[in-house]
């Protein structure tokens, strides 16, 4: 039997009980097409977070001093970071590279103090700065040269009891036990609502953070950095580039991505996906019993007919083609819908992304990073292949079974029924 | 000319732990061109009998012939194959595909053979035309009676182009009008076409067209009657 008229019959034997199969359509449709928009939010938050724990963080790649990840201390920095920079095999056309300066410090006021992390920074040229910026609540940012100037977050600025325009002193200690301490003037307030920027974290130039390096020595260590953080404009290019950057063979730094220097965000993202296919696990366990309900049931009921189809010279495994022919139009028919609804759904939030800001306005921190209010799912090629196949595959399976019963069924038992 | 020889076939069923001897070593020739006509009572054996003639059932001993092809020595995918190309069977209910139209029934046979689109659509319509359905080659069988159900199943019986057309009780579900309408049609196109058939049935209005009747009961047969000449064994 040719192939069009196999799919013929197998089309028609479909629609012969119209309303069981409507339901198993339905069912596999919506368990596809919430499988569909539930992974591509997941992928899209992951994205997400993941940019905005680039952003925030170090960059897709950092230098930083070798030993510095197991053993962080202020008295690691790169001596020579700005010529060092200036010599990366990195182009204008690959990304930016911010120099900064990150110190372990003690601040103090007459009322309280605190132990926080003091980043030093281009305010004009830093990705950082561009993010944190929108959120100051007072006072003004730092201007590049600012030799006193820093800013701080509403909580620190809380239990430090200070105000824009408030002094306070800074100090930050070294491995030999030297102290190194400068006085600094709160230039304004910024308010993330997230607790390790708002409590923890304060902002200054480049030029007020090296002085606090232990045995920074004026004229000698004016170049000096804790860490290159390199933004790329591509981040399909990371690992082309982090292995330029590894072949360069950096005297006294060592070149690390993200996921080696934010080990928590690629676990969080391994359990969250862990979690989404639980849950597509128990979509496709749906799947299979409805179409192996369908396929059985219409098999069972099809008993002399497969009988009399048998009687007249169909073969046996022409019986397997027809049952796996209709499985397959099955699964194609739900799963097309399963696109169009979940696919349409998604399509939609990928263009206007879903505002949860009702729920978290002005964004949320999950795994202490922050997220936007507004998630934009997302589903690579690879996503969408995969999903498919899997779906597909499964709903094939399912229908396996009752084919190969139907298959080997005696015409003459069949015929007796 | 010989056109189906069994040879002491014996078929036993088993219905649990009770062996069920359906046949006990039955010893039958057919002709090619005859139109026969097995008659007994229910559980003599008739359908056992066709079913084996047609490849559905294997026997337990003896030996069937047909056409030259010894069906004992078959494998099932050979049955199949043989019972493609060589019978045509009509059941006694049931016969059609219900989601193919009267045109495509009768094509499905054909189809399966291989044969080109446009010669299982022509032969369709003949036979379709044969048995006075062409106008209804379009309706699905829901849409037919009984007895048009019937005509539709001889002629797809007819249009594969068989050796031999097995009909089991085929006019059992019709009234008497329409099981006369169909056996006159049945041995209409058995002497046009000199195809030959075999069928089963109780009802003495189809005995009286048969040419050969032969009777089986309890498992054997015990007359044969060549309209004429009857043997009893």
């Amino acid at each position: 039997m040719n192939l069009w008229r196999l799919i013929t019959l197998a089309w028609r034997n479909l629609w012969r009980n119209r309303r069981r199969t409507l339901i198993t359509v339905s069912t596999v449709t919506i368990g596809f097409a919430l499988a569909v928009f539930a992974i591509g939010l997941g992928d899209g938050g992951h994205e997400q977070m993941i940019r905005s724990a680039i952003n925030m963080g170090e960059g897709h790649i950092t230098i930083q001093p070798k030993g510095y990840l197991a053993a962080p201390s202020n008295s690691l920095y790169l001596a020579h970071g700005a010529a060092l920079m200036a010599h990366l095999p990195i182009s204008q056309a690959d990304g930016k590279v911010a120099p900064r300066v990150f110190l372990q410090v003690l601040v103090s006021t007459a009322y309280n103090s605190l132990g926080v992390g003091l980043q030093g920074i281009q305010p004009e040229n830093d990705p950082f700065a561009n993010l944190l910026q929108p959120y100051l609540v007072q006072g003004e940012w730092l201007h590049p040269g600012d030799a006193y100037g820093v800013l701080l977050g509403d909580k620190m600025a809380e239990k430090l009891h200070v105000h824009v325009g408030s002094k306070l002193a800074i100090m930050a200690g070294g491995a030999d036990g030297n102290v190194e301490s400068r006085l600094g003037h709160v230039r304004g307030i910024f308010r993330s609502r997230l607790e390790q920027l708002d409590g923890f974290l304060m902002l200054s130039t480049l030029d007020f953070a090296r002085p606090l390096l232990p045995g920074y020595k004026p004229g000698q260590d004016d170049q000096a950095v804790t860490r290159l953080a390199i933004f790329l404009h591509n981040p399909k290019q990371q690992a082309a580039i982090f292995a330029r950057l590894k072949a360069d063979h950096l005297s006294d730094g060592v070149v690390l991505d993200w996921q080696e220097m934010m080990p928590q965000v690629v676990n969080f993202v391994f359990v969250d996906d862990l979690f989404n296919y639980i849950w597509l696990g128990f979509i496709l366990v749906m799947v299979a019993f409805g179409i192996a309900n369908t396929i059985f049931m219409s098999a069972l009921e099809r008993t002399r007919e497969f009988g009399l189809l048998r009687a007249l010279g169909m073969k046996g495994r022409e019986v397997l083609a027809l049952m796996i022919c209709e499985t397959v139009l099955l699964a194609l028919v739900s799963m097309a819908l399963g696109w169009l609804v979940g696919g349409g759904a998604h399509l939609y939030f990928a263009t206007y992304g879903l505002d949860l800001s009702g729920v978290y306005p002005g964004g949320f921190e999950t795994a202490g990073m922050w997220m936007d209010p507004v998630i934009y799912p997302s589903l690579s090629l690879g996503r969408i292949t995969s999903l498919t196949a899997i779906v597909f595959f499964t709903t094939l399976l399912s229908g396996l079974y009752p084919a190969f019963k139907a298959a080997g069924i005696s015409p003459v038992a069949a015929l007796r029924t | 000319m010989t056109l189906v020889s069994i040879e002491g076939v014996t078929k036993v069923y088993r219905q649990g732990e009770v062996a069920v001897n359906a046949l006990r070593g039955v010893d039958l020739d057919v002709a090619e061109g005859e139109f026969t006509a097995l008659v007994g009572p229910s559980g003599s054996g008739k359908t056992t009998l066709l079913n084996v003639i047609g490849a559905l059932d294997d026997v337990t001993a003896g030996r069937v012939v047909v056409g030259g092809q010894d069906l004992t020595a078959m494998r099932e995918a050979d049955r199949s194959t043989y019972r493609l190309f060589n019978i045509g069977f009509v059941f006694q209910a049931y016969n059609l595909v219900p989601v193919l139209t009267a045109r495509e029934n009768v094509e499905f046979v054909m189809v399966l053979q291989g044969r080109a689109t446009a010669e299982c659509r022509l032969r369709a319509m003949h036979y379709l035309e044969r048995v006075g359905l062409a106008d209804m080659a379009d309706r699905l069988p829901k849409a037919l009676s009984g007895g048009q159900q019937q005509r539709v199943a001889v002629a797809r019986a007819l249009a594969a182009g068989p050796r031999l057309v097995l009909a089991d009780e085929p006019t059992a579900n019709l009234d008497s009008e329409n099981a006369v309408g169909l056996l006159h049609l049945m041995h209409e196109l058995n002497h046009e076409e000199g195809m030959t058939f075999l069928f089963s049935t109780h009802d003495p209005r189809v005995m009286e067209r048969a040419e050969r009747i032969v009777t089986i009961q309890d498992g054997r047969i015990s007359a044969v009657d060549d309209r004429g000449e009857t043997i009893s064994r």
